[in-house]
């Protein structure tokens, strides 16, 4: 089983939902270089034996869920999308331009219940 | 393997070129407008569908065969699905074929998947893209050739 985080904009988030759901520390200065769109990226395997990617994304959502449950189907693979839409808005744009604190302040507790939430 | 046929919509070229490789469309000859027109999902999809691979059938040597829309996304879609096949896998060699069938659009394809499509004109676009099919029909057979012959020389 893939679950796969999908995003549009809000790097440190999904980087961050990652880690939240593969239980792994958290570096306190989480810092990286921008993710490249349309590329999957390999987190991780959790307790249940899922592999977690990211995938920063710049089409029609749509069009994305079609192809990413449809290559699921094409190699039979179960597939769960998990939508950081929440956080990709314009205020989430500004709040990127914070500290790591405060960020890692801003969204841990959110995306932990989001993550409880999605029963990840 | 695995052999994905993509157009723009998956409704019109993507469909005729599966449906030859499969060999529900002869290879010696154009086919007449009721024998295209009788191609399963062909002129059927919709925008919404865009993305969506549609199971088409297996060729003579069990490679399996399917149909994709992707849209104005098709490098990113492309890209998409190797790197998917690379994950389940650990490469995408024998494994997975895409096909771009999008070069093999003419005029009247164009206008009739438009009229048909978009307007819902179905009884006006459909023979339109029927035409255009026959027009380039010759172009179709040698792209599914050439893929089969690709096939044959990557096992």
């Amino acid at each position: 089983m893939k679950i796969i985080y999908i995003f549009r904009n809000n790097d440190y988030a999904a980087i961050l939902a990652a880690y939240i759901h593969l239980k792994i520390n958290i570096p306190p200065n989480l810092e990286q270089a921008p993710l490249k769109k349309m590329k999957l990226y390999y987190m991780g395997v959790d307790e249940e034996q899922r592999q977690v990617y990211l995938l920063k994304y710049s089409m029609k959502k749509h069009i994305l869920m079609n192809i990413l449950h449809g290559v699921g189907n094409i190699f039979n693979e179960g597939i769960r999308i998990i939508e950081l839409k929440r956080f990709d808005g314009f205020l989430n744009n500004v709040y990127a331009r914070y500290t790591n604190q405060y960020k890692m302040k801003k969204y841990r507790k959110e995306l932990e219940d989001y993550i409880h939430e999605n029963n990840l | 393997m695995k052999i994905i046929y993509s157009c723009y919509g998956g409704a019109h070229t993507s469909i005729v070129a599966a449906a030859i490789h499969i060999g529900l469309l002869p290879l010696d000859q154009t086919p007449s407008i009721d024998k295209v027109a009788a191609i399963p999902y062909y002129d059927m999809t919709d925008s919404i569908d865009i993305g969506r691979p549609i199971f088409m059938g297996l060729d003579e040597n069990e490679n399996e065969v399917f149909v994709m829309g992707m849209g104005a996304y098709r490098k990113e879609s492309a890209d998409l699905v190797y790197q998917f096949a690379n994950e389940v896998y650990g490469g995408c060699n024998g494994r997975v074929l895409i096909v771009n069938s999008i070069a093999l659009i003419n005029l009247p394809i164009r206008i009739g998947g438009f009229l048909s499509r978009k307007l819902k004109l179905v009884s006006i676009g459909k023979p339109i893209t029927i035409y255009g099919i026959q027009k380039k029909y010759g172009s179709f057979v040698k792209l599914v050739n050439n893929v089969k012959e690709t096939i044959l020389c990557q096992s």
